[in-house]
């Protein structure tokens, strides 16, 4: 039977620390980025691209308003494995602190959920600007 | 007397496991979400773009 010592289990401490800094950050950034992203794209008008160069930048952002979706969908999805209101990240760490590391990681998971749920705005409000600039 | 000493042994040989197994899942996870702060630094470069055009307009 594996035992860890305490100096494994310092790394593994130290390293879930680490993977929560990480998140912490990811957050942060998701969060800030999609409510630049939500407030600019609120102030667009639904006006056909005048220009070529328009029209490039049109069609990346409709590109990338599916890969977002999509991304989002990823991790939600595989987050949904893991049941229980877990998110796949939660896994790494609760195994590692046991019944508290749930409670604690907990909050980063609502951190996370909180962040796609913006993200998952922006792809919704893209759209919303596409649908309109069709029907123009 | 062992007792205790199985049920640490039965918790940390469970806590290697889920270290093991789990690690890989929540590095995806990461990476994903590194996905997503890429695409969204991108929509803001061509959101920007579009919005100065629109104002001179």
């Amino acid at each position: 039977m594996e035992r860890l010592t305490q100096n494994e289990e310092n790394k593994v401490i130290e390293g879930v620390d680490s993977a929560d800094e990480e998140i912490r950050e990811v957050v942060e950034e998701i969060e800030g980025l999609a409510h630049k992203v939500l407030e600019a794209v609120n102030r667009l008008r639904p006006s056909d691209p005048s220009s070529k160069m328009l029209e490039r930048a049109y069609a990346r952002i409709d590109e990338d308003a599916v890969a977002l979706k999509r991304t989002v969908n990823i991790i939600l999805s595989s987050a949904a494995g893991y049941g229980a209101g877990g998110l796949a990240l939660s896994a790494v760490v609760a195994p590692s602190y046991d019944l508290e590391g749930i409670g604690y990681l907990g909050l980063y998971s609502a951190a996370v959920i909180g962040a796609l749920k913006l993200a998952t705005s922006v792809y919704t409000t893209l759209d919303t600007w596409r649908q309109k600039r069709e029907a123009r | 007397m062992n007792e205790p000493q199985n049920d640490q042994d039965k918790k940390d040989d469970k806590r290697a496991k889920g270290n093991r197994a789990e690690k890989q899942p929540a590095e995806e996870t990461l990476g994903l979400l590194r996905d997503v702060v890429k695409t969204l630094r991108k929509l803001d470069a061509d959101v920007k773009e579009i919005e100065g055009v629109q104002t001179e307009d």
